[in-house]
């Protein structure tokens, strides 16, 4: 066992050096290669001054650089950040602000970031810097109920935990080659990530599932053999391929989704036609990554449950004061997880840690129970944050940006069930007009499409007369639930 | 035809009328070109045109270059 990931691509990189890493649209490296590229670009950054426990910044684009450099910082004993591919630092000013980071690293060129291009110029001083299992490896950006997002911290430890999950969980072997179709800034895709190079496996990137054809020669001409995807993704696929989801995924072993529960339509459509593939949904936060298997194609009398917590994790299901229940389908609680993968807390927040992690056992804001045979069952989430496409978006975060336009005199916004049944949930935004404010519903969305995210975007802005409000002047949400 | 093609094309990956169109734009050179674009595309072109494709035709449908052509094969 190795004590962080970075050690086992030096390990795999002197010892199966020939076998390939990292596979992108355009190149691939092997492990020794790998490995040869993490030690000059953390001589690189040493070079410009970082040294452990600095914080880098980097864009996720679907690179071999962006891993090599991903990991040069965790050599260091620097701490990653990883933010979105297009990530701009008007778009990641909050994290800026809070974090000081000690060098960015963007796509676009900007005046107080650099681009990937730094690392051109290699060195020949191979340096390591100090860190333990124990030490902070990455600050990872989550989406709280407060409206400001939240820096998970994970150590190297942790992040081995997390690869050991999915290792065991999804039953990873060595000889996979792993099509990665999720954003790698997200926990799902950069925990998968970690979990096949720490396993010396091969992973494959590929930027969404846009384009059939280039998911179609990653299976077929480069030969993957277990996909990972969003569930929305698979919708996306199901209507690429004409409802013949066999035809690009019959010759897979396996395929795992993440970050939402697969509905039972796509279940059963998946159950008829990928009958020899490995199906598994799995659960987890970013806080506490992949703690919940579930072979789906194996338990059909389990349809509704999300799986049972994997070897080394354990979950019980807890009341408001935190006490182990006796838990059912009307007497639910929330899921208290205990395992090596969480978080060491959030970044310079204390109070919130508090509040979610106690003596090492991460009390998730998931609602639901277990059964006699250790399922476990989700009921909700305990606050309103809108699942979309699998990234999770705060209603507060869009009501914030609204706020900020010349006549929004109140708003409040929602997930509802996306009417074109891919993305799971949408937000919607309902918006109360300030008086004698010149006001246009249309400016408004495209005052927020220049601001936001585009899945943060509002499907619809209703113009309301007034939001509905409970006793104590809080927004009443599941009033507007039903408005919809 | 392809004129058509070409402004539902340009509808769907919201480019501004002075982008000048090429036959080799793609997923990786047109931002909004997104997993969401390419099903509103396939969706658009159908009912402009009254085709139905096929598995083997949206996998070809890789540019702006190839949709013209499958479409103006499906077309005729």
């Amino acid at each position: 066992m190795f004590g962080s990931i970075v050690e086992a691509i030096a390990y795999y990189g002197e010892h199966q050096g020939d076998k390939i890493a990292v596979v992108t649209d355009c190149t691939q490296v092997n492990y020794e290669e790998l490995w040869e590229k993490i030690q000059q670009y953390a001589a690189v950054l040493s070079k410009q001054g970082i040294c452990n426990g600095d914080k880098i910044v980097l864009a996720a684009d679907y690179s071999v650089q962006f891993v090599e450099v991903y990991f040069a910082v965790h050599w260091l004993g620097a701490v990653s950040v990883v933010v979105e591919k297009n990530a701009s630092l008007s778009s990641i000013s909050h994290l800026v602000q809070s974090l000081s980071p000690q060098y960015i690293i963007l796509n676009q060129a900007e005046e107080g970031a650099k681009t990937y291009e730094v690392f051109n110029v290699t060195s020949c001083d191979m340096v390591r810097g100090k860190f333990s299992p124990d030490s902070l490896a990455d600050i990872l950006f989550t989406t709280g109920t407060t409206g400001t997002p939240k820096g998970v911290m994970l150590s190297h430890q942790n992040e081995v935990a997390g690869a050991l999950n999915v290792i065991s969980g999804g039953g990873m072997v060595q000889e996979d080659r792993n099509l990665l179709t999720m954003p790698l800034h997200h926990a799902f895709g950069l925990t998968t990530l970690r979990a096949v190079l720490y396993k010396g496996s091969t992973a494959v990137l590929q930027d969404g599932v846009a384009s059939l054809k280039k998911m179609n020669d990653n299976i077929q001409k480069k030969q993957c053999n277990c996909v990972y995807m969003v569930p929305s993704a698979l919708r996306v696929l199901y209507f690429q391929t004409r409802q013949r989801l066999d035809l690009l995924l019959g010759t897979v072993e396996k395929i795992e989704f993440c970050t939402a529960p697969l509905d039972k339509k796509m279940r059963l459509v998946l159950s008829e036609q990928l009958k020899d593939v490995r199906l598994y949904n799995s659960y987890g936060a970013t806080e506490s990554a992949r703690t919940v298997y579930m072979r789906l194609d194996q338990n059909t009398e389990k349809m509704d449950a999300i799986g049972k917590a994997v070897e080394g994790v354990s979950i019980c299901i807890v009341d408001d004061e935190r006490k182990v229940i006796h838990s059912s389908k009307q007497n639910f609680g929330h899921l208290a997880i205990c395992g090596a993968m969480n978080m060491i807390g959030y970044y310079d927040d204390p109070r919130m840690t508090k509040q979610v992690l106690e003596n090492g056992i991460f009390y998730s804001e998931d609602m639901g129970y277990m059964d006699e045979d250790g399922y476990i069952y989700l009921v909700g989430r305990n606050n309103d944050v809108i699942n979309t496409g699998g990234e999770k978006v705060s209603p507060l975060e869009i009501e914030n940006a609204a706020l900020e336009y010349d006549g929004v005199q109140e708003c409040a916004c929602i997930g509802v069930k996306d009417p074109k049944d891919v993305l799971e949930y949408v937000p919607v935004l309902y918006v109360v007009r300030e008086i004698d404010k010149n006001f246009s519903v249309s400016m408004l969305q495209v005052y927020l499409e220049e601001r936001l995210e585009n899945y943060k975007v509002p499907y619809k802005i209703i113009e309301v007369a007034e939001i509905p409000k409970n006793h104590i002047g809080k927004i009443d949400r599941e009033k507007l639930r039903s408005l919809w | 035809m392809l004129e058509k093609v070409e402004k539902i094309f340009r509808e769907v990956m919201e480019l501004d009328d002075d982008i000048e169109l090429n036959d080799e734009m793609n997923s990786d050179n047109v931002e909004e070109w997104d997993s969401l674009a390419s099903m509103s595309l396939v969706l658009q072109l159908e009912k402009e045109f009254g085709i139905k494709f096929e598995f083997d035709d949206v996998l070809q449908m890789d540019s702006l270059g190839a949709i013209k052509k499958v479409t103006a094969g499906k077309v005729q």
